[in-house]
């Protein structure tokens, strides 16, 4: 019933959402911000409501349907949205998330690669790759949707043999290139493209997947943590740190995901549901702290006029509620305690580590290398993070439009505040979010997910006991009042004469910037890590060998269409 | 009794933590053959810092002063989680060896985001190296976390400490290596902000390392014997828990000294959790070819 009435409110939400989003001038950006913001608020109490009531529902003649699954996923993007209208005026945010919802609503394969085509042409500066992951996700849903595109049909009568790992291999080189492609960071893009993940593969493809299944998914997911991760470190701006950032963690998801697949080839129910509720959890989540971090660096960019990293600085002193906000961000991001990242990571951690029980050196092996990826990834994740804050948000400022931003508008500072102390929420209790997840869960692994006992934030009394602890160090360390508080004294500079008079903030340029991060570390037996060196490449990004990637883009189109034909049923 | 044990437990983590600041550079002095300084040197210089007006760049945001008391709150908290003369204490639940490694690991960001906020430059660079270090140091305490699941079937310290006693041979004492290997180069890690703190700060941020090195080393001792005492084991139990805790801490700490000074150049704490790494890929992967896991 619920499901009935909801699933046309929200079609209608992506309609005005699409009409907001079309390139024209007609709307003022303050009242499409607000509009969008309404809409996606509408969205997310749509989304819980059939989430609490559950059932299903199809409208359009299959084109939007809605399940539990569906509905859980309609929260990241709105989420993302919420936090996207506050940050961003006009643009094609509107467009973006009406894209998202319709690919999470899609109810047959052309609706589905329609919207993951749109989101991903609107969202990537890399129109070679985009285009490239779509083509291949339109390989994938035509193997799939071969006898009749409606996902009801498809899950009747799934794929078997061959075509099964056709729909496979393709749809994960499309997931790998749709993340690289991404230059935009929104929050909700790794939630999407988790759910195409597991529309397709766990629930399109049928409940009996061969344990090979996962194989892919953990390489994905792998792959894409470090590549984001070095992409993140690489970066030079706020938008390609985090768009790196959301590449890692989808990698993180998609390991989970592929946990699950094998978990649920192997009878492991409860190992599956803990490794799907992980990567589900850790989804919602990414969407909050995602879209904290878009906040926060949307609003320090546009106080300061720049999105490079080293025309930044000081910008936490100027902006004490943007700061915090990216600290409660950023520690998510670098997925450190007590966060909402900590919290969801550590689920999905658990599920990689249950995961060698399954048996099979090979297996093991390959699980292996996973933990060992993703850690590698954590590292470099933390590493990126701490370049972004130390280099944007502390030290001093170096440009002189750095040292003139300041915090404007009479909402900033409590919707800020307001926003972190959700995602401080959300690391504290996971329980509450991953309750939603559990009619979720069930679509994938037909089992609900008891939270596992020995997880750190479920046992309240003890988190009292620490924090306590912790208040009564703070306490007695502070002394508040008998011990001196600290006198401002200029930057010492390591002995370096004063800086002249036209530098107010001194010398910027004997600070360290976002490339001193760079270099590489030492291993045993002269073996030596380097990451990339940092560069700044303002004019060649997406400009780069227009005939070459079309040559390339139309061959590789030909070979899928060949692979198409060979593949559907005669 | 559990809540009993938890307060008698952090008062000999604290009892340690000074103790092993204390002898570390009178061991060092006398190892060096030079006339060692008064053992209690360091509390001196901590009093005598506490009375002194600090300073604070005026670039810096109140994070750069907040983050010493911040810093040994959390490490406190981590030494509450880990056990270390018995099992079985109130807060066992919540003992995760990745909580625990993340919590130190907070404190390791906070304190290089503390030396980016003075804004001056050898700040920046102490906390640039720290966090290249850190690009290693957190995939090889992953890693041992990893392990320690296989090995003990969870990665709870408390439960594991009981199951690693039954684990096959090798592999633990390549885990217990590796992890040795790797709270010995975190432990020889300074402060990135030390050069930019001053007075009380100064003295906290020094106290915070010396309590940082005496739960790292608690730590390595869970997985070493002679082996903590078993849940509800009673006094008898507990003082042969302390002694032996004593002992574990004492060696692992002379190690510390030992190793310390090798691992001072930028870059060679890097170098040492890279080993660390290996060991415990090296243990894993004999795990897996002995398939006698947990």
């Amino acid at each position: 019933m619920v499901a009935a009435v909801g699933l046309p409110l929200l079609g209608g939400v992506i309609a005005v959402l699409a009409i907001l989003g079309l390139p024209s001038q007609r709307f003022p950006p303050h009242a499409a911000a607000a509009a969008t913001a309404a809409l996606c608020l509408v969205a997310a109490a749509v989304a819980s409501a059939v989430l609490a009531a559950g059932g299903r529902g199809a409208v359009l003649g299959g084109m939007l349907s809605i399940d539990p699954l569906a509905a859980f996923f309609v929260l990241p993007p709105a989420i993302a949205g919420l936090a996207g209208s506050w940050s961003e005026r006009g643009g094609a945010l509107p467009a973006i998330v009406a894209a998202s919802l319709l690919a999470v609503l899609a109810g047959n394969t052309p609706t589905l690669l329609l919207a993951v085509a749109v989101l991903a042409t609107l969202a990537g500066a890399a129109a070679g790759l985009a285009v490239l992951g779509a083509f291949l996700l339109a390989a994938a849903l035509a193997v799939l949707g071969a006898a009749s595109p409606a996902f009801a049909a498809i899950r009747a009568a799934p794929p078997d043999g061959a075509r099964a790992l056709l729909v496979l291999l393709a749809l994960v080189g499309a997931v790998a290139l749709l993340s690289a492609a991404r230059r935009r960071p929104f929050a909700a893009a790794p939630a999407v493209e988790l759910y195409v993940l597991l529309r397709v593969a766990m629930d399109l493809c049928g409940p009996a997947t061969p344990e090979l299944w996962g194989v892919p998914l953990l390489l994905l997911g792998a792959g894409l943590a470090l590549a984001g991760a070095v992409r993140a470190a690489r970066a030079v701006s706020f938008d390609g740190v985090l768009a790196g950032l959301s590449g890692c963690h989808g990698g993180w998801m998609a390991a989970s995901l592929g946990v699950c697949a094998v978990a649920r080839a192997a009878d492991l129910l409860p190992l599956a549901t803990l490794a799907a509720g992980g990567a589900m959890l850790h989804a919602l989540n990414y969407a909050v702290f995602g879209g904290l971090a878009g906040m926060a660096t949307g609003s320090a960019a546009r106080a300061a006029a720049s999105q490079a990293l080293d025309r930044l600085g000081g910008l936490a002193r100027a902006m004490p509620a943007a700061g915090v906000a990216m600290l409660v961000a950023g520690s998510s991001l670098a997925l450190l305690p007590p966060s909402a990242g900590f919290a969801s990571g550590w689920l999905i951690v658990q599920a990689l580590f249950a995961a060698p029980r399954i048996g099979g050196v090979p297996l093991q092996l390959l699980l292996l290398s996973v933990v060992l990826a993703l850690a590698v990834s954590a590292g470099v994740a933390a590493l990126a993070v701490v370049r972004m804050g130390g280099v944007a948000f502390l030290g001093r400022p170096r440009t002189p439009r750095a040292a003139a931003a300041e915090e404007t508008g009479r909402w900033q500072r409590p919707v800020l505040l307001g926003a972190s102390a959700v995602c401080g929420v959300l690391g504290l209790l996971p329980g509450l979010a991953l309750q939603l997840a559990g009619p979720a869960q069930q679509i994938v692994t037909g089992g609900g997910l008891e939270l596992p006992a020995d997880m750190p934030a479920a046992g309240v009394f003890a988190a009292v006991l620490v924090v306590g602890a912790a208040l009564a160090v703070l306490a007695i360390t502070m002394r508040v009042g008998t011990l001196p508080r600290a006198q401002a004294v200029p930057a010492w500079d390591g002995g370096f004469a004063a800086p002249p008079a036209w530098m107010p903030f001194g010398e910027p340029a004997t600070q360290v910037d976002a490339a001193a991060f760079g270099g590489g570390v030492s291993l045993p037996g002269g073996l030596r890590v380097r990451f990339p060196r940092v560069r700044v490449e303002w004019a060649a990004a997406g400009a780069a060998g227009p005939r070459a990637g079309l040559a390339a883009l139309f061959a590789a189109a030909v070979g899928l269409l060949l692979l198409v034909a060979a593949a559907s049923p005669a | 009794m559990s809540v009993v044990a938890v307060l008698l437990h952090a008062a000999l983590l604290v009892g340690a933590a000074l103790l092993l600041a204390c002898a570390a550079p009178w061991l060092r002095a006398r190892l060096d053959r030079r006339s060692a300084p008064p053992f209690f040197a360091v509390l001196h210089d901590w009093q005598r810092l506490l009375r002194k007006v600090p300073v604070a760049t005026e670039a810096a945001t109140p994070l750069l002063v907040a983050t010493p008391p911040v810093c040994l709150a959390v490490t406190a908290a981590a030494g509450l989680l880990v056990p270390s003369f018995t099992l079985g204490t109130a807060t066992a639940p919540l003992a995760d060896f990745l909580l625990v490694v993340g919590l130190l690991g907070l404190c390791r960001v906070l304190r290089v985001l503390a030396a980016c906020d003075a804004g001056s430059a050898p700040g920046g660079r102490a906390a640039a190296v720290a966090m290249r270090s850190a690009t290693v140091g957190i995939p090889g305490l992953l890693l041992v976390a990893f392990a320690l699941s296989l090995l003990a079937g969870s990665a709870n310290i408390d439960t594991a400490a009981l199951a690693v006693r039954d684990a096959p041979g090798l592999p633990l004492l390549l885990t217990a290596a590796g992890l040795a290997t790797a709270a010995v180069a975190l432990d020889s890690e300074d402060d990135p902000a030390t050069g930019e703190l001053s007075g009380w700060y100064l003295a906290v941020a020094q106290a915070t390392l010396a309590l940082r090195r005496a739960v790292l080393l608690s730590l390595v001792a869970v997985m070493l014997p002679p082996w903590i005492a078993p849940p509800d084991s009673g006094v008898a139990g507990w003082l042969l828990g302390i002694m032996a805790w004593a002992v574990k801490l004492a060696g692992l700490g002379v190690a510390c000294v030992l190793a310390g000074p090798a691992l001072r150049p930028a870059g060679s704490v890097a170098r040492g959790c890279g080993a660390a790494l290996l060991l415990v890929l090296l243990a894993v992967l004999f795990l897996f070819a002995g398939g006698s896991f947990a």
